[in-house]
């Protein structure tokens, strides 16, 4: 992998198994020992990434978009590592940093200064890292007197400005970011499209799947557009969305 | 480099434990007391129902009973939210890659933190029975909350895993854990026990020695106080002794076992011979006598309500103190057993071994099972890991 590569797929398959053995309940298992243990090899499965090949160059901006269920979000979770190719290979460079959805890395009961200790550990930060970028954090976030009381008393567009808040200053390397901005305000989204550019000019690789195409044209310099777990086309924004708007006329027509 | 993923760790689990102790009790009037306040709350239903109402007989019964139950409660509130660990935590597995068996670290840790708060419980009850922390707790504590420690690791990091595949287990679980829990002696001393089966119920149930291992710590209590085949030294020399008529502790001895009542169902109520007395005065050689003896011994201890002291017999013994001290107690029951085995110990002390208080046997089998534990756990978590994002 060449140095300026920070993300590498190589014909990459992802399926999923839509059962397992617990899924079948007892009574079938029973009754279906015998053809279930003939065709575990043949179970039915969804092909969520169909021999994908691409490269994210380091410093980019790189945006996926596509219709619900086209992959986006798996590939994601193959560039995160926590998912496991069919096959294929998945190859990163540099620490990477997942903006975690609404809730996911927080708990409701504790207060917001300690989900910022916990979310900023839990991605890779040590203790001591966290705690001096503490008043940052909470500064950028424009919670206020908030930042005391409990997550579960929070609006969803709080928790997701200190969700961005705490990403923003991990230092990472390689960010994903996995349509999380579109519950903040106005203003907040601005806010974190001019931190995203902000990264851009620094050096920090970006991969930024979303359905708000504009957000998409405005920050991404090269777009992939995903279909039923392949990919399209990879190119300059403006024709991605063009094919992509093309693609859904041609649905409904 | 690797100073730095050190401290990592330890931070990581350091936020975790954190957050599990956080919201434990969070919203709570009581908060942090529910710490104590819970395993006590559990430990006076059971002294009521079997102290009070099956009237178990022993003086120290409370003692007794939380100096089993802590340790166990630990154990088994760590196994049964283990199966939450990673399916409780599904948003942040699907997302973030950490090493998730801290996860099941923080969980065991954080029943661990509980199990200390609990500890100073014990203490009151100790001195409350008159017994106090030897120096000797300054390292067997560590080693047990060691061994524990990994072993209710081992088995969480287990169930946590097999959670993911196979949800009805969270439901098997609590069947498992009850049923465990009436198998292991923590409401009822393991001499209940029969004695062929002893063994094999302190060995083969891990908790069943590490809960012996936490009683002989703060009680000061063997496994068990029976009389077995392999703690008589000596025979021979023990049969010579009873059978010497000069010996007053001997003659008394005899006396008791004379009138040991085996309960024989065609003469209810009736006071039969005894066999160990009838061998003996037959003159019958060591090695047949043996048998029936540790088992006349073994019945006298428990079922009669008298310690097989007498003061005329022991005049010219001169029992230490700590035994004074425990007549001086007016034993019944299993404190009985106890008590009647450390006399036998001091009146026969080359044919008669002395029990150890802390069994290092009952340590180093807990420990083996700990590592079986670790091991199958980790091979399981390992071989199943990269499929966790899919599966919760």
């Amino acid at each position: 992998m060449s140095k300026d590569v920070a993300v590498r797929f190589q014909n990459v398959t992802k399926y999923y198994y839509l059962d397992h053995l617990g899924s079948f309940g007892v009574k079938n298992l029973i009754l279906h020992l015998p053809t279930y243990l003939r065709e575990r090899r043949q179970r039915e499965r969804f092909c969520a990434l169909d021999d994908v090949s691409l490269e994210i160059l380091k410093g980019e901006c790189f945006g996926i978009i596509g219709r619900n269920g086209s992959g986006k979000s798996t590939t994601l979770g193959l560039i995160a590592g926590v998912l496991k190719p069919t096959s294929g290979e998945v190859e990163t460079r540099g620490h990477i940093c997942p903006l975690l959805e609404l809730g996911a890395g927080f708990h409701p009961e504790l207060s917001g200064r300690e989900n910022i200790l916990l979310n900023g550990v839990l991605l890779g930060m040590t203790r001591e890292q966290v705690m001096g970028k503490m008043d940052d954090i909470i500064a950028f976030s424009e919670l206020g007197s908030f930042i005391k009381r409990p997550i579960r008393v929070y609006s969803s567009g709080m928790v997701a400005r200190l969700g961005f808040s705490v990403v923003v200053h991990l230092n990472p390397e390689i960010l994903l970011i996995d349509e999380v901005l579109a519950v903040g305000d106005e203003s907040f989204q601005e806010k974190c499209l001019h931190k995203m550019q902000e990264f851009r000019k620094v050096g920090v690789t970006m991969v930024y799947v979303s359905h708000s195409l504009q957000s998409v044209r405005s920050v991404c310099n090269r777009v992939a557009l995903m279909d039923a777990g392949k990919l399209i086309t990879i190119g300059e924004p403006d024709a991605s969305i063009e094919r992509y708007y093309h693609r859904l006329h041609e649905l409904q027509g | 480099m690797i100073s730095k993923t050190i401290q990592y760790y330890h931070d990581l689990i350091h936020v975790l434990v954190v957050k599990e102790f956080r919201i434990r009790y969070k919203s709570t009037f009581l908060g942090y007391i529910w710490s104590i306040l819970q395993p006590l709350a559990f430990a006076l239903v059971f002294y009521a129902v079997f102290k009070v109402v099956l009237r178990i007989p022993m003086r120290n019964f409370g003692l007794y009973l939380i100096a089993g139950l802590f340790p166990w409660q630990w154990f088994s509130n760590s196994v049964l939210a283990s199966n939450q660990f990673f399916v409780g935590n599904s948003t942040l597995i699907k997302k973030v890659r950490f090493p998730r068996s801290f996860l099941v670290v923080a969980g065991v840790l954080n029943d661990l933190i509980h199990f200390v708060i609990s500890v100073p419980v014990i203490l009151v009850f100790m001195f409350w029975h008159h017994r106090y922390p030897t120096l000797s707790w300054v390292w067997l504590l560590p080693l047990l909350v060691a061994i524990q420690f990994l072993f209710t690791y081992g088995l969480s990091l287990l169930v946590a895993t097999c959670n993911l595949f196979f949800r009805d287990l969270e439901r098997l679980m609590t069947i498992f854990t009850l049923l465990w829990f009436y198998l292991t002696p923590i409401f009822y001393p393991i001499d209940m026990v029969p004695a062929r089966f002893r063994d094999a119920y302190l060995y083969g149930n891990p908790m069943a020695s590490l809960v012996a291992c936490w009683r002989s710590i703060f009680l000061s209590l063997p496994p068990s106080s029976m009389l077995e085949t392999e703690d008589i030294k000596d025979p021979a020399s023990l049969v010579a002794k009873l059978r010497d008529p000069r010996d007053p502790v001997s003659r008394h001895l005899r006396e008791r076992l004379t009138h040991v009542s085996r309960g024989d169902a065609s003469r209810p109520n009736a006071v039969v011979q005894a066999e160990a007395s009838r061998l003996l005065d037959a003159g019958a050689p060591a090695d047949e006598v043996l048998g029936p003896l540790i088992e006349d011994l073994n019945w006298l201890s428990q079922n009669s309500y008298w310690t097989i002291y007498e003061p005329q017999a022991y005049r010219d013994v001169g029992l230490p103190k700590r035994i004074q001290k425990l007549l001086a107690e007016q034993p019944i029951g299993f404190d009985l057993v106890y008590v009647n085995r450390r006399i036998l110990e001091f009146v026969y002390p080359d044919e008669i071994a002395r029990t150890p208080t802390f069994s290092y046997t009952a340590c180093l089998v807990a420990l083996g099972w700990a590592v079986l534990a670790w091991l199958i756990g980790r091979r399981v978590y390992k071989a199943m890991e990269w499929r966790f994002a899919e599966s919760v």
